[in-house]
This record gives structure tokens, C-alpha cells and sequence, in this order.
């Protein structure tokens, strides 16, 4: 008997050890794991979750981030100088009231979206960077390292603006935000994280940028992915940023080359907005449709739920208090676009209501009541625009007038300018403006035709450096630090030393 | 319950027709007392005895020299060879292992049992209309902590035994249904009308054989099996009538005027002229008046001109502007009528059971139909169940079972959403609203307020689910003491969720929203096992060894669209561009394991035990697959001692102990290893890493200490159980904190400890016993106080509940409320140095409460006179604290214009006001949690209260029924507690928080649904 016992002891233990291995190795429906990026079709699909997640698209937590939205939302709001400017929903929207308040705690849950959001891409186009060698196909090899790399310098470069100083020769050395270009799989690659100074960021987006428009110079890629024009489009406002006559003669030959990549300005600057695909003057475009967008009315996250006062679009958030008088051509708006009434980029259009639809809109601004409404976002299955043509030529004539500084003004400067300008319905400026006068010109124009677009912000950093008379939000420095984003509260406390 | 019992048996049905000898008698015991429960009948026809209230039996023979068979519960079957005798008085001989206990691995007798288990019989359970499983068993047994998550129907109960003893992981203990471990959660939509048995495994000794799970302890269910009886047939009907508990008292219209009063008044004016204290003087009629609250009572609604100085000195008149807001607030709404009505429920329940000793069965079918209290709530559930058990040979038995039920759920969107129906009680009673227009608000609308009306109206949300749960099992006996048992389960679960949010709501606008979720989950499990047993000597020796393997995989699918239709949304094909469906990563596990018990008995005084168990999981990497649970218990019944003599006032005394470990595995099932999502941009397929893998990631060890003490005394009047437990959680798996330039928040990883140590009383008593009149009582208590020791040094924050380091897990941790500042109204807050700062930001978040309770437990008492049964249960909760969410709206001194309780009246309205409340604050933008919400959460209950007849025998004889009772009944009759929301039973947790957010945020209410109190009746018939 006690063998019976044995014999079935034995059976049991052998049962177990034997399937052991083959039982335990089970797979969950639609799962990917283990080492994926190896083929081109799964780079590719790589390269599409980075295009995702830099282009904040909503994934069901999260929406609106990066160059989808909050790149544009932070800036603007950071301009806000007075209530009735920006009349924004704090109850239900707290997260961006610290941003015009100029008060931005490390607990807030923007910053850390964006923060993560932003190194999450990184870490996605690191990955593709390591396995590139994968793709047996030169060509599209090419084209995705080099949007891998695009990627990865324009989010250095618009995170060093946020989260560090401007760029000037006391700041190059100031710590600014971590550099990664290893990926990141497991526990152990974590290693420790260190900040890199702001020359050593700069210089990080410059070499992927330059390496970028290597790689994909002479590649046809739509708008929506990052291209050659894309890559010297962002060189160009790098050294913008950058200032001084080096860089603005390196900007002028960057906004040049991306000119002359066949981009063509909409006729009316309200085409360049609201459109189902990207337009003719689109460098850079994110799409989105109802499956793939930055968020709607039931994420509360994207621009369009922000800006759109139609409730069938949004929520309208961000809005214009407008008085007994016409609030477009005081110096209500930030730093002061001085619109005139002829300018198509102030029209506004009084006949709608909140239950207006999207369509009916034909203006640059819609009043809602009491309220008035930028029309730039309306619907979150429209194309946002990130660069536009229109920036380009504003951007070379800065470039190209910083260099001379004279009078009469350069030809190409002023007719960048005036290309502008006439399509807005506005007169041709001539070139007997002083130096001065065509330099505030070129800044009012930047206030006027990016106005929400994320744009001016930065510009007045820029601008601060060697004018002190610059002022952001109704007379504040804006090289004061609070205009530095913090870095979140969680990672100072993940990252030992970080913040000190 | 017992005498009911009785009834059952003792009317059982004889079909025989050709009765020629009638034989007369008794059933006793060794002692001379009447068995209980007998079933006597002639072998191998469907004869039986019957028995009169009196315990004597007759059974009609045909001769006199038949074979009769005797079986009673508890004692050793017999069987008589007659010889023509009319009168017979059986003497039955007790079994030794009497109340067997059902370890769903093997099973014990109570006797000999050395770990710490409770058994809870179906007749224990409560007979509330719908009460799903969980919630049947609250305040039944010691050491299990059932809270609700709130009184809506359909939702979930938190079940806790012994505390929970993972930070970031499921706290839910096991399910075993007839042998399946459940993975699907269907054990609360089982029929608690089927249920034979519970068992509740809470040490180590009694849980470690089910290893890598156990760690929350273990509930073994068992489903009613038919045996030795004709064909029995029971049916059941209950109707019930629920409202809420209670209701809040909320201030009236013209409370609410006056407050509007005030909020035009205090935003209007740029105070400037002051009175010799600091009070503000404003002109009534051109009077000088002090700003106060007879001011705002007194002017509030009469057309006077109220004047201020503005800054330059002006004279400002605002009555323009108070007029048309306050002329507009002619409504007189209270919106509690509005949502909260008296709901119905039905009940209804058939079985059949039946067999020979050879085999029996059982099916049963029920419905269950019940209205929610709040508008919007309805569930209807439909069980069905088969058990068949048979010995097919002398050697080879087998057995089966299937469950299966259907649920649906009607509800809102969870509690959050400003649709949900109870947060109308934030609405204006000043307003009303227009069904012509879609529910909107005639005044407040406007202004952000919403009213669930407009969701109720042109919103679905409705949750169906099927499950299955059937088992099939082989016992050979390959000799007498050693048996084979092989045992196959399968469970599956589908689950749907269908939501429909038309144009005309918040979320659905402009063209509808519709989105289907659907989940199947799908479980097998294969254990195979020998049992073995030996005496040696006197002494006995129990083993048994076996291995399961156990595979659970479910599969997600979700389709959404912006259109206004479910149905035209399962009609959209893939490729549309109006359906967003992106493939959603399932969840495959599986779990191959080998276990051993080995049980030594010495002279049925001294019992060991030995468990252990190995598990392999596919949730870790190859080399950390494998985890040991091993167990040790002893036992000494001290009462068979021989220097203990032979007492009556001592029945029973036993000492146990055990000692062992359990485990806990991560929720994820491959957090171990890199996985991508799969995601959409621009309508390209795109893939994103999801998480860090950590290849050394392993289980939470538990391990646990129990000693326990077993008596019974004074011929068995007094009875009951003692256990002190110290289970301590190593190898926390716990979201650890990472740098995010890793594109993360946090790595899984197991770092940390924690305890919770505690005491656990059972006490049973017979207080009267005779004849005509019984009475009994059962008391349970349990004592559990939690630490985190060990944290790594992290910490984790949701909303006001924290995880910190030597502090209970999910400690209240906010802001300290001190008061009102006199001089300002506004509140003050701790400002952590000994002083007050009326800075909310600034406070510094403290230690301000424990949401985990000191002790809790419940108090049984049944009484049975004649033919009428009562009973009642009283359920308490003490030494706890609870975070009245609510009250951020609800009682903030009139924040954001919402309707307030009418407790807030009495709050600060001119310098030197010493109130209870904060003054009415224009400028607070935000609710600003603080201790100003945090409220004792104790309560004591009468949960459950059954009155019921019992009809006779003649009666019965005249119906040819079996037994018949009727009954009436009522749960939640009252509540005594300080706690100011509805129901201090709550506990509520931000989906959106995951499984990490569930086990932090305890005792919160925030807009919690109350229980219902039900009243109820009923009629149970025998066939």
C-alpha cells in the first residue's frame, strides 16, 4: 500500500514539473510585449505613437498635451494681464488658473502632464533611434530617423524654453531640464537623472535638427509628420530664440530653406484655420478626426473644448469679456495687437449663440452674450496648425532686419512683411520706415497673426534680452523666473537632487 | 430558524398508498434527548417516517419486516432490520466529527480543527430583498468587514477579512464556489438562496493551501446538494417596499433667498463705510443699518433701497441689480422629493431537491426585481442552478453543479458626474425646472448648474452581465482510507455596459454620445488529489497531496460614437469613421501549483497540522515564478485531558495556534516585462510602450500568527471563540516613484511592510430553552488595527486619504479645521506651528483622522414561542472616522450658491460673530478640504429584523404541504450615529483611482447613495 501512496505522490509532483513551463505561458488578446522594434512595419507604428503623444493626443487620461494644445494654452495664458481679457472657467477648469495668475505651484497637474508627456515621446523616438538599424530600406530608413530625430530636438528645444531661462550668454550655463538619449525599458536603465544646462539642451535640439534635415532632405512627407521644411522651419526659430547676428543670419538661411519648400499662404489668414485637412501654408499640422483627437467635450481636454464658447464644441474657457466699447483695438489683448478695423484677423461676427454650430462661424472672432470667442479652434476634428508659412516669412524678415538694421529697409524683409499684411487686408508698409519703426512692425505683426497661436510669449523673452522696455502681462519682466515653469514636485521627489 | 428547520423534516411527505403496519417511536441520543432533523425511511423505497411536534415518529409498513435506515446530521447512520416490532425507540450514536467543516481543499471536524476559520449556515443569512452575498454577510461573523459602497443597487460591497494586507493590490479575498476559485468577481450576483454554506479561512494554517491568493483570506462557498428524500419542492416569495434612511435637512426656499440676499449684497458692494467695530454700515430706505444676518433677514425680500458709499464716497443704489436676480427665484423646489421615492422590490424562489442515498439533486430557479430609491435605479436578477451528486459505483462518486444568473442594472454614471441624481440636492430650492425643455433650470441654469433630471430623461446606462460557474467532481475511493479526487471548473463572465447620453445632455451634446463596453472572462481550473488516511495506533494521520492548475483570460472590446444610439452603434462597421474601437489589451494568467496537508491527531487531544503550498504564476519572470507557503498549526483540546475529568460545565475547551505565510500576487498580469498599447494617430495603427518592466518583481508575503481559544460551557449554553492574529505583509508591491524623464510616473515593485494585528470574539448563548420558548444569541466583535511599517520612504496622497509611513494605510491627511475667525468669518486652519492662518494653501496637511474602524461586529438574537419565530440583528461600527465629501458643497456656508444644509444658516456674518460656520464667502473659488468635514462614523444598526409563523400541522396536513410560513421583516430599521450625511455605511472611490485609489480612499462620502430601509414580506412554502 505505502507503494500506492508513493506511485501517486510521484505521479502528482511529476504532473506538476512537467507542464509546469508550457502551462505558465499564456497570452493576453491584443497584447505586445517583450522586443517589438523589429521590423520596419513596427517602426513605423513606433513612429506613429510618438507623432500620438507629441501631438497630445487624448488617450483616455490624458489629452491636449505638447504641441496639441498646452504649449499654446500655457503661453497665452501666461500673456493674460488683466480679468475681463481672459475670462477663464477656474470652477471647472482650475488646473490653468495659475498659469495667468503667474503663480505656477510644482504640484500642478498641467506642468506634470506635459513634463511626462514630453519625456514619454522622447523615450518612444529613443527606442526607435537605437533599433533604426532594423530597417533594411535606405530610404525609409532615412525618413523615420530623421523624424525620430526631429522629434526629439523640437522637444528639447520647446521644453528648454518652458522649463528653463531664455536663452542669453549669462543663462548658457544654467541647469534646465535632464537630456535623455538612451531609451528606457526597464528598472535598471533608469539610472540617475542629472539636468543639463541650457547651451547643452540648445545645442542638443540643434544637432538632431541639423541631422534631422540631413536625413530628410528631398523625402516628400506631408504635413503632418515632421519634414525638411519642419526641421529648418524649427532651426530658424531656434536661432531666433538664440538672438544675436550670427544666429539671425543662420535663421534667415533656415527660413529660406523652408520658404522655398513650395508652402503657399491661404488667401484670407481665416483659411488658415479650422480646416479638415492641412492647408496650403501648413509646415507643420496635427491632425485629428473623431477617433484621434487632443479631446472633446467629455475629456474637458484640447484646444477647441478650451477656446470653442459653442457648446456643442466646448466649453469656452478661455474668453474675452467684451465691453461698450471694442475690446480688439484697446490694449486689452496681450501686448497689444492694435488691430484695425479693416484687418481681417479682428473681424468679429456679433449673430451667434451658444448653440450656433462650428459652420456658421466666418470671423476671427464670434461674440457669444457678454462674451467673445477666438475662432482659431472651433472643432477637435480640425487641423491644429504648429507652424505656418506666415511664420516663416515673419520669422526671415526679423532675421534678415536684426542683420542690417537700416534704412531703407531690405527689400525681402519688407516684402516677407507686407505678404502678411495685404492678405489681412492691410496696406503695404514702405520701405522708408526707420530701423525702428519696421522692427515694431515685424513685433506687432507677430502679436496680431499668432495671437493664441503660442508664439508671442516667447518672442518677448526673446525681445526682453536687450530691450528693457519689454513688458509681458501689463508690465512684468518677462525674464522673471516665474514665467519658468517649475519641474513637477514627483519628479524632485523620485530624482534625489534634482531640484536643489 | 431551528424550529423551521424541524418543520421541514418533520412533515416530510410519504407517498406510499399501500401502508398496512404502522410502526411508532423515537429518535434519541446517548443521552436520552431528541434528535433533531432525522430522516427515517425503509431502504430502497421512497417511504419516510413522519414525526409530530413532539419528536415521535410513525412510518407506514407493509408487513412489519422491511429494512429502515436512520440519518441525522452529526451522528452515524443506522440501519434496522424489523422483525414485525409496532414501536421503536432508535438510539443514534453521535459521529466523532461532528460540524464538519468545509476547508474547500479537504475538510475537518470543528473538533479538530487548528486554524481559525468561521462557518456561516444559510439559515444565518439575511433574508433582506436583494442583498447580494457580500453585503447578506455583514455584521454575521467575526473577523469579516463588509462595508457598502453606497445604497445604489448593482454596486459593490468592500469585503475585508482581517484588514487588508496589500497597499496597491486587490484586498478582496478569494472566492471557492463548489470547488472554482473565482477570478470574475460573480460571487455577488450568486443566489444567497442557494448557498448551503460559508466558510470564512482567515489564518494562515486554514489559508495557505490556496498560497499565492490567500494572503485576504479565503471564502469557501458551498451550494445546496439534494440527498435521501422524495421530491421536496420549496418556494419562496418576498415583497418588499425600500425608501432612504434618511433624509437631510436642507434649507427652504426662502433660506435660500436670503442667502442669495446676502451673495448679491457681499459682491456688490466695495464696502467703505464702517461702524466703531469694524461692522459694515449700509442704508436700508435711507436708514443706517449694520450688515448682519437680522439685516440680510430683514430686507431680503422687501422692494427697499439698500444704499452703500462706494470707494470715491458716492452713494450707490443697488436695487436694480437685486431685483432681478431675486425676483427671479419664485420657485419652491425640495429636491430630495424629487429624486428619492419609495421603491418596490419581488422575490421570487423555487427549488427542487430529491435523491436516494445513492444520489440526489437540486435545481432551483429565481427572480429578483427591485427599484432603486433614487430615480434611475432599477436591478433585476435571474439564478438558475443545477446540482447533481451520485455514487455511481461502490468506489466512484460523482458530483456536479452549475450556476448560472443574469443581471442588469439600471443606473447614472458613477457618482462623480454632476448628472448623478443625488447631487440634485445641490440644487437651488429656489428653482425649479421646465420638462418641456429638457429638464433645464428655469434660473440657475445658466450658471453651470445642471439638474440629473435632464440625465434621467435622455440618458441610458444600463450594465448586463451573465455568469457561469459549474464544477464537476470524481471521488474514487481506491481503498477505504485512500481516495482520489479529481475536480474540473469552469467559470465564465460576460459583462456589458451600455451608456447612452442623448444630444439633450451635458455630455452628449450636439449629437449624442453612445459607447458599448464588454468584458468576458473565462476560468478553468483542473486540481487533482489523494486523501489518505491512517490510524496508528489510536492516533490519526490524515494527507493529502495534490496539484491544480488553474488558467484565467478575459478579453475586452469597447465601440463608442458620437450618435444617439446603442443600437445603431452595434451596427457600425469597422473602417466607419464615425466608431472609435481600438483593440484593448486583454488579461491571461495562470497559476500550476502542487499542495500537502498533513494532519496528526494524538488521542483527540493534541492535533497538528501541516500545509504548504507551491505556486507557480505567470505574473513574474522565470526566475521568480515559484513561491513556497508553508504552514504549521497545533491544537490541544484540553477538555479530553484526563486530569480535566468528566465536567458538564465544561463542554468544549481548546487551545490552537498556526503560524505561516500566503501570498499576494500584482493585478497586473505582466508587469514583469515590457508591453506596448496599441493606440491610433491620423487612422494609422501606432504603438506605445505602457510600462517599465521589472523583471524581479515576485508576490507580497504575508505572514500570519493566530492563537485562539474554543469553548463551550455549561452544557453547551454558553459557546463561542477567542483569536488574537498578527499578520505582517513583506515585499509590498507598490507603484514605486521614478523619475518620469522615463516617460513614467512609477515602476512596479515590491518595497515595504505592513502589519495589522488584532482580536476577533464569538460568543454564542442559548438563554432559554425549553419546550414552547427558545432563545439564543450570537455576538461577534473584531478588533484589527493596521500599520504601514515600511514605505521606503514614499509616500501617496489621494484627495485627503494618504498612505504614510507608520500610520494606518489611508489616514485622513488634510487640512486642519479650527474654526471661524470672528473679526473675518473665514475659516481658520492650523497653520502646524501652534497658531491658526485663515491661508488654505498655506495650512500644512496633518493627521486629522482614522478612516479605519477600532472595532466592529454584530449581535444575533432569536426567539422562537410556539409557532412564531423572531429575530434581529444589530450591526455596529465604532471608533471610526468618515469624510462627509458631500459637505464641501453641501455644508460650505453657502459655497457656490448650491443649496446648503440647514445647519449652515447659523454661520458668521458680521465682525464679532462667534458661529459655527465660516461667513459667506464670495471670493472662495474652490471647496478647500479640510477637517471641517471630518465626522465620527460610528454607528450601531438594526440591520435586519424577521418576524414569522410558523403554520401547524394540521393545517399543513389539510394543504398536503410540507411546511408553511409566513413572515414580515424589515433591514435597516434605524440607525443611531452622530454622523451628519445620510449613511455613515459608505465608502466611496474615485474610479478613475484604479486599484491603488480603491484601497486608499476609505471612508469617503461623496454623494454616497444611502441604504434603504426596507420593509418586507414574505411566504415560504414546502412541497
Amino acid at each position: 500500500m505505502k507503494n500506492r501512496i508513493s506511485k501517486l505522490i510521484c505521479l502528482a509532483l511529476v504532473i506538476t514539473s512537467l507542464s509546469c513551463s508550457d502551462l505558465l505561458d499564456v497570452q493576453a488578446e491584443n497584447s505586445l510585449a517583450g522586443d517589438l522594434l523589429t521590423s520596419q512595419a513596427f517602426m513605423e507604428k513606433a513612429l506613429d505613437g510618438a507623432y500620438f503623444n507629441l501631438f497630445g493626443i487624448y488617450d483616455g487620461g490624458n489629452g491636449g498635451e505638447l504641441l496639441g494644445g498646452d504649449f499654446k494654452m500655457i503661453a497665452t495664458l501666461f500673456l493674460r494681464h488683466q480679468t475681463q481679457e481672459v475670462s477663464w472657467q477656474s470652477e471647472d477648469f482650475p488646473d490653468y488658473l495659475q498659469f495667468s495668475q503667474k503663480s505656477v505651484t510644482n504640484i500642478n497637474p498641467r506642468v506634470e502632464a506635459n513634463w511626462i508627456r514630453g519625456y514619454e515621446t522622447i523615450n518612444l523616438v529613443n527606442g526607435i533611434l537605437e533599433s533604426i538599424e532594423v530597417i533594411e530600406d535606405q530610404t525609409a530608413k532615412e525618413e523615420i530617423q530623421g523624424q525620430a530625430l526631429a522629434i526629439r530636438g523640437l522637444l528639447y528645444f520647446e521644453m528648454v524654453r518652458f522649463w528653463g531661462p531664455q536663452y542669453e550668454s549669462s543663462t548658457t550655463g544654467s541647469p534646465a531640464i535632464p537630456i535623455r538619449t538612451k531609451a528606457i525599458h526597464t528598472k535598471a536603465d533608469i539610472g540617475t537623472t542629472t539636468l543639463s544646462s541650457v547651451g547643452e539642451v540648445y545645442q542638443r535640439a540643434v544637432e538632431d535638427l541639423e541631422q534631422a534635415s540631413t536625413l530628410l532632405n528631398g523625402k516628400s512627407i506631408p504635413a503632418s509628420k515632421i519634414s525638411y521644411a519642419a526641421c529648418q522651419a524649427y532651426l530658424g526659430k531656434i536661432s531666433l530664440q538664440k538672438g544675436g547676428v550670427t544666429e539671425f543670419g543662420k535663421a534667415e538661411g533656415y527660413f529660406t530653406n523652408a520658404i522655398s519648400e513650395g508652402f503657399i499662404l491661404n488667401a484670407s489668414p481665416l483659411d488658415a484655420f479650422n480646416n479638415a485637412t492641412a492647408s496650403t501654408e501648413d509646415v507643420l499640422a496635427i491632425n485629428q478626426n473623431i477617433v484621434s483627437s487632443t479631446g472633446n467635450l467629455s475629456s474637458a481636454t484640447g484646444l477647441s473644448t478650451m477656446f470653442s464658447s459653442l457648446s456643442s464644441t466646448g466649453y469656452g474657457a478661455m474668453q474675452i469679456v467684451a465691453t461698450a466699447f471694442d475690446p480688439l483695438q484697446k490694449t486689452f489683448i496681450p501686448n497689444n495687437p492694435n488691430f484695425y478695423e479693416v484687418d481681417l484677423r479682428h473681424s468679429i461676427q456679433s449673430n451667434t449663440t451658444s448653440t450656433s454650430s462650428p459652420n456658421e462661424i466666418d470671423s476671427a472672432f464670434y461674440q457669444n452674450g457678454v462674451r467673445l470667442s477666438s475662432s482659431k479652434f472651433l472643432r477637435n476634428t480640425d487641423v491644429i496648425p504648429v507652424i505656418r508659412l506666415s511664420e516663416l516669412y515673419l520669422g526671415r524678415a526679423e532675421a534678415i532686419h536684426e542683420q542690417v538694421f537700416s534704412s531703407p529697409i531690405d527689400p525681402l524683409a519688407l516684402s516677407d512683411v507686407n505678404r502678411v499684411r495685404t492678405r489681412a487686408g492691410l496696406p503695404a508698409l514702405l520701405d522708408t520706415l526707420s530701423a525702428f519703426e519696421f522692427l515694431d512692425s515685424i513685433k506687432v505683426e507677430r502679436a496680431r497673426e499668432f495671437l493664441y497661436e503660442g508664439v508671442l510669449f516667447h518672442d518677448l523673452k526673446r525681445w526682453a534680452v536687450n530691450d528693457a522696455g519689454v513688458s509681458i502681462a501689463f508690465g512684468q519682466d518677462p525674464l522673471n523666473s516665474k514665467f519658468i515653469l517649475p519641474i513637477p514636485q514627483t519628479e524632485c521627489d523620485a530624482s534625489s537632487g534634482l531640484c536643489n | 430558524m431551528k424550529l423551521f428547520l424541524s418543520c421541514l423534516f418533520a412533515f416530510a411527505i410519504t407517498f406510499s398508498s399501500f401502508a398496512q403496519t404502522t410502526l411508532r417511536g423515537t429518535v434519541k441520543d446517548a443521552s436520552g434527548n431528541l434528535v433533531d432533523n432525522v430522516t427515517l425511511r425503509v431502504e430502497g423505497k421512497e417511504v419516510f417516517a413522519t414525526f409530530n411536534t413532539a419528536g415521535s415518529f410513525t412510518i407506514e409498513l407493509i408487513d412489519g419486516y422491511e429494512t429502515l435506515l436512520v440519518y441525522a446530521k452529526g451522528f452515524k447512520s443506522q440501519t434496522i432490520y424489523l422483525a414485525g416490532q409496532t414501536q421503536l425507540d432508535v438510539v443514534l450514536v453521535k459521529e466523532p466529527n461532528q460540524d464538519v467543516v468545509n476547508l474547500g481543499i479537504g475538510s475537518q471536524s470543528k473538533d479538530q480543527m487548528s486554524g481559525s476559520v468561521s462557518s456561516i449556515q444559510s439559515d444565518e443569512m439575511i433574508q433582506a430583498p436583494l442583498t447580494n452575498l457580500e453585503q447578506a454577510n455583514q455584521g454575521v461573523t467575526s473577523g469579516l468587514q463588509v462595508q457598502n459602497s453606497g445604497g445604489n443597487l448593482g454596486a459593490p460591497a468592500v469585503v475585508r477579512i482581517r484588514g487588508g494586507s496589500s497597499l496597491s493590490q486587490s484586498n478582496a479575498p478569494l472566492y471557492v464556489v463548489d470547488g472554482v476559485p473565482l477570478t470574475s468577481g460573480s460571487q455577488s450576483s450568486l443566489n444567497p438562496n442557494n448557498i448551503a454554506s460559508m466558510e470564512v479561512l482567515k489564518d494562515a494554517s486554514a489559508t495557505a493551501i490556496y498560497g499565492t491568493r490567500a494572503a485576504n483570506g479565503v471564502i469557501i462557498i458551498t451550494t445546496k446538494s439534494g440527498r435521501d428524500s422524495g421530491l421536496q419542492v420549496n418556494l419562496d416569495y418576498q415583497f418588499g417596499i425600500s425608501e432612504t434612511v434618511s433624509r437631510l435637512d436642507l434649507i427652504n426656499a426662502k433660506e435660500h433667498r436670503i442667502m442669495m440676499f446676502e451673495n448679491e449684497i457681499r459682491s456688490q458692494i466695495d464696502f467703505i463705510k464702517l461702524g466703531a467695530s469694524g461692522e459694515v454700515i449700509v442704508s436700508a430706505n435711507g436708514v443706517e443699518q449694520v450688515l448682519n444676518r437680522t439685516f440680510f433677514e430683514t430686507y431680503f425680500n422687501n422692494p427697499d433701497v439698500i444704499s452703500f458709499e462706494d470707494s470715491g464716497g458716492t452713494v450707490q443704489n443697488i436695487q436694480t441689480s437685486r431685483s432681478a436676480f431675486l425676483d427671479s427665484l419664485v420657485y419652491d423646489t425640495d429636491w430630495q422629493d424629487q429624486i428619492f421615492r419609495t421603491a418596490a422590490s419581488h422575490k421570487f424562489n423555487v427549488d427542487f431537491s430529491g435523491g436516494t442515498d445513492k444520489m440526489g439533486y437540486f435545481a432551483s430557479v429565481g427572480y429578483n426585481t427591485q427599484e432603486g430609491i433614487l430615480i434611475g435605479n432599477k436591478f433585476d436578477r435571474f439564478n438558475g442552478t443545477v446540482s447533481f451528486d451520485a455514487e455511481l459505483t461502490s468506489k466512484l462518486d460523482v458530483g456536479l453543479n452549475f450556476n448560472y444568473s443574469n443581471t442588469k442594472t439600471d443606473d447614472l454614471q458613477e457618482n462623480q458626474d454632476v448628472a448623478f441624481p443625488l447631487q440634485a440636492i445641490l440644487l437651488p430650492p429656489t428653482d425649479s425646472f421646465d420638462p418641456t425643455d429638457n429638464y433645464n433650470l428655469y434660473v440657475f441654469g445658466g450658471r453651470n448648474f445642471y439638474n440629473p433630471m435632464t440625465e434621467i430623461n435622455f440618458a441610458d446606462f444600463i450594465s448586463k452581465s451573465n455568469s457561469y460557474i459549474s464544477s464537476l467532481n470524481l471521488n474514487y475511493s481506491l481503498m477505504d482510507n485512500l481516495d482520489l479526487n479529481v475536480n474540473g471548473g469552469y467559470e465564465r463572465a460576460d459583462f456589458r455596459t451600455d451608456l447612452r447620453q442623448g444630444p439633450e445632455t451635458l455630455e452628449g451634446q450636439p449629437s449624442g454620445n453612445s459607447r458599448i463596453s464588454e468584458q468576458l472572462f473565462e476560468n478553468y481550473i483542473l486540481d487533482a488529489r489523494v486523501s489518505y488516511t491512517q490510524d496508528i495506533g489510536g492516533n490519526n494521520l490524515g494527507v493529502i497531496l495534490g496539484s491544480s492548475y488553474q488558467k484565467t483570460v478575459s478579453t475586452f472590446d469597447e465601440r463608442q460614437a458620437f450618435i444617439n444610439s446603442i443600437s445603431q452603434l452595434e451596427t457600425l462597421e469597422t473602417g466607419n469613421a464615425l466608431l472609435n474601437s481600438n483593440p484593448i489589451t486583454g488579461a491571461a494568467n495562470a497559476l500550476v501549483s502542487s499542495y500537502l496537508r498533513l494532519n496528526y491527531d494524538i488521542k483527540n487531544l493534541y492535533f497538528f497540522q501541516l500545509s504548504t503550498r507551491m505556486d507557480a504564476s505567470s505574473k513574474f519572470d522565470v526566475g521568480n515564478r515559484v513561491g513556497f507557503f508553508p504552514s504549521l498549526s497545533a491544537g490541544w483540546n484540553i477538555v479530553n485531558e484526563s486530569f480535566f475529568g468528566q465536567s458538564s460545565a465544561i463542554n468544549q475547551l481548546k487551545l490552537r495556534a498556526s503560524y505561516g505565510l500566503v501570498g499576494n500576487t500584482p493585478f497586473g498580469d505582466f508587469l514583469y516585462r515590457n508591453n506596448y498599447g496599441i493606440i491610433k494617430y491620423d487612422n494609422r495603427d501606432a504603438i506605445e510602450l505602457t510600462n517599465l518592466g521589472n523583471s524581479d518583481l515576485k508576490w507580497e508575503t504575508t505572514a500570519q500568527l493566530n492563537v485562539g481559544l474554543d469553548f463551550s460551557i455549561l452544557n453547551q449554553k454558553i459557546s463561542g471563540s477567542f483569536d488574537y492574529y498578527n499578520k505582517s505583509t513583506t515585499d509590498l508591491l507598490f507603484p514605486f516613484p521614478v523619475s518620469q524623464t522615463t516617460g513614467f510616473s512609477s515602476i512596479t515593485d515590491n518595497i515595504g511592510s505592513m502589519t495589522n494585528k488584532g482580536f476577533e470574539v464569538m460568543i454564542n448563548t442559548v438563554n432559554v430553552s425549553n419546550a414552547d420558548f427558545a432563545w439564543t444569541s450570537s455576538l461577534n466583535i473584531s478588533a484589527n488595527k493596521n500599520n504601514i511599517s515600511d514605505l521606503g520612504g514614499q509616500q501617496s496622497i489621494i484627495g485627503v486619504n494618504a498612505y504614510l509611513e507608520n500610520q494606518p494605510a489611508g489616514i485622513f491627511y488634510m487640512r486642519r479645521y479650527v474654526g471661524v475667525d470672528p473679526a473675518t468669518g473665514l475659516a481658520l486652519y492650523d497653520d502646524g506651528n501652534d497658531g491658526t492662518t485663515t491661508d488654505w494653501e498655506a495650512a500644512p496637511r496633518q493627521i486629522v483622522g482614522n478612516p479605519n474602524p477600532e472595532f466592529f461586529g454584530g449581535l444575533t438574537n432569536t426567539l422562537s414561542y410556539k409557532s412564531f419565530d423572531f429575530s434581529f440583528l444589530f450591526q455596529f461600527v465604532q471608533g471610526v472616522d468618515l469624510y462627509f465629501a458631500t459637505g464641501e458643497f453641501l455644508a460650505n456656508s453657502g459655497y457656490n450658491l448650491q443649496g446648503q444644509l440647514s445647519s449652515q444658516i447659523d454661520r458668521w456674518y458680521a465682525p464679532g460673530d462667534v458661529a459655527p460656520n465660516p461667513g459667506y464667502d464670495i471670493k472662495q473659488t474652490a471647496p478647500q478640504p479640510s477637517s471641517r468635514w471630518l465626522q465620527d462614523g460610528s454607528y450601531v444598526r438594526l440591520k435586519n429584523v424577521t418576524f414569522s409563523y410558523n403554520f401547524p400541522e394540521s393545517v399543513l396536513n389539510k394543504l398536503n404541504l410540507r411546511n408553511m410560513s409566513i413572515y414580515v421583516g424589515g433591514a435597516n430599521l434605524f440607525t443611531i450615529t452622530d454622523y451628519e450625511g445620510f449613511d455613515p455605511d459608505v465608502s466611496y472611490s474615485d474610479p478613475n483611482d484604479g486599484v491603488i485609489g480603491q484601497n486608499i480612499s476609505r471612508g469617503i462620502d461623496n454623494f454616497s447613495t444611502p441604504q434603504s430601509r426596507i420593509i418586507m414580506s414574505g411566504i415560504k412554502i414546502g412541497i
